[in-house]
């Protein structure tokens, strides 16, 4: 699958406090290029509503939200072209 | 428990039922907040920032259900709403301290209360700071500066200012000034795409709910106002120190209930856990609930008290105050998330450039 030859990059902002899971997570992709991935560990349930929601209204693509454990998270990102 | 304080405050009817109603309706506020993950910070914040307005219309739905609602309820004689006073630089000052220690702590009153619930350790360090605060600007080191702050009290005519004696209008067109734009913008806006808790209508209409049960059930009690947060966080501060029981009202139980009602929830969706930030972070968290605090305390509410349930009354010093929340918080935004120091150097540094050549070069 052409998923495994695309760079996935990771982002762990467990522990933050509101907003930075968001801002860090909008910093970070910025610096990637488009159709690279991220994966955000989290465990703030705001962050949880906001990220996926910036993120597609920034035109980037959610592959994936998961419970990965009692408050955590994990959320694939993939940045879009524009 | 129940008997305990109900012998010492000597009034036992009134206290029990306080107790009782302020205790369910504070655990469907918190449970409700934390499904909802609603924060007004967030909501404020976030416009400028993600250019989200979700939690706004949240907000918004509730506080159109809350003033349509307690205008029957005034008009049926059911209660006569208190109105906060207008002591219009204590709202500014207040106000503006305030949105900006609320961006600094990550939270604002009501989001700092169920995120203690949820198990966040920086937001029990921002409730104990804002706690501290809210004695020390009421009875404490920082009381002369709120009594400075709170000199000048605008009245007219014998009355607290709201919308409703200041414009001379009737209460119901301008229910409908106000009302008809923010439903409008509200049926306009679309489903969001990725939900894990609340919608933001379900969590809007609820907290509604929630907020004419509190007017109702408060006023039953002898306090004819809504929810309110700060006022019940200086009390339950106040009476852990002084050990008055008198200090203890609806509010304290409806505080108690939240963090209740919030730990309930969040364990319920397996949202719960003890989580620590940064040593850093932890301490502009303090930071941000000493301001918040005390721009709370001097300004007579915070985000529920004043930006909630005050605008509900059309209170002039619930919009004062809520205008300059905002500002507040934006400002804080402005120099902490988008690089405002560096942007102010930028245009700082245009003018100097000019004059470098004609006088410290040649």
């Amino acid at each position: 699958m052409s998923v495994a030859t695309k760079t996935l990059h990771k982002l762990d902002v467990r522990g933050e406090i509101c907003p930075y899971p968001q801002m860090m997570t909008k910093k970070k992709i910025e610096a990637l290029r488009p159709g690279e991935q991220l994966e955000v560990l989290l465990d703030y349930p705001l962050s949880l509503e906001t990220i996926p929601r910036w993120a597609e209204n920034a035109g980037h693509k959610i592959l994936g939200i998961e419970k990965t454990g009692d408050a955590e998270w994990r959320i694939l990102l993939e940045k879009g072209s524009q | 428990m129940v008997t305990a304080i109900r012998a010492r405050a000597g009034n036992g009817g009134e206290t029990v039922s306080a107790v009782l109603l302020g205790l369910v309706v504070g655990v469907a506020l918190g449970y409700t907040l934390q499904r909802g993950r609603f924060c007004i910070n967030t909501a404020f914040r976030d416009v400028l920032l993600l250019r989200d307005t979700t939690l706004l219309r949240a907000w918004a739905t509730a506080l159109l259900i809350q003033l349509i609602g307690v205008q029957i309820f005034a008009s049926l004689n059911l209660l006569k709403p208190d109105v906060p006073p207008f002591f219009w630089q204590a709202n500014i000052v207040g106000g503006f301290v305030f949105g900006m220690g609320m961006v600094l702590a990550g939270s604002c009153g009501s989001g700092t209360c169920y995120r203690v619930g949820e198990g966040m350790i920086g937001s029990l360090i921002a409730l104990l700071g804002f706690g501290l605060s809210t004695v020390a600007t009421d009875i404490g080191v920082l009381k002369p500066l709120q009594d400075l702050l709170r000199a000048q009290t605008i009245q007219i005519n014998g009355e607290t200012p709201q919308l409703a004696n200041l414009t001379g209008l009737n209460v119901w067109i301008l229910v409908a000034i106000i009302g008809v734009p923010i439903f409008v913008w509200l049926l306009r806006a679309g489903p969001s795409t990725y939900q894990q808790g609340w919608s933001w209508k379900r969590t809007g209409l609820i907290l509604g709910a929630i907020s004419l049960a509190a007017w109702l059930s408060s006023s039953a009690t002898g306090r004819a106002y809504g929810l309110s947060i700060t006022g019940p966080i200086r009390s339950l501060f106040e009476f852990i120190t002084t050990g008055d029981f008198k200090l203890l009202d609806w509010g304290s139980y409806l505080l108690i209930g939240l963090f209740v009602g919030a730990l309930v929830a969040s364990r319920l969706c397996g949202e719960a856990k003890l989580r620590l930030p940064s040593a850093s972070r932890t301490l502009q968290a303090l930071a941000g609930g000493i301001l918040m605090g005390f721009g709370a305390q001097v300004a007579g509410g915070c985000n529920i008290g004043h930006g909630f349930t005050g605008l509900s009354v059309l209170a002039l010093s619930s919009l004062t105050t809520t205008a300059f929340i905002v500002l507040g918080a934006w400002t804080a935004s402005f120099f902490l998330f988008m690089e405002g120091f560096e942007k102010l150097k930028k245009l700082g540094r245009k003018p100097d450039e000019q004059r470098v050549p004609a006088t410290i070069k040649g």
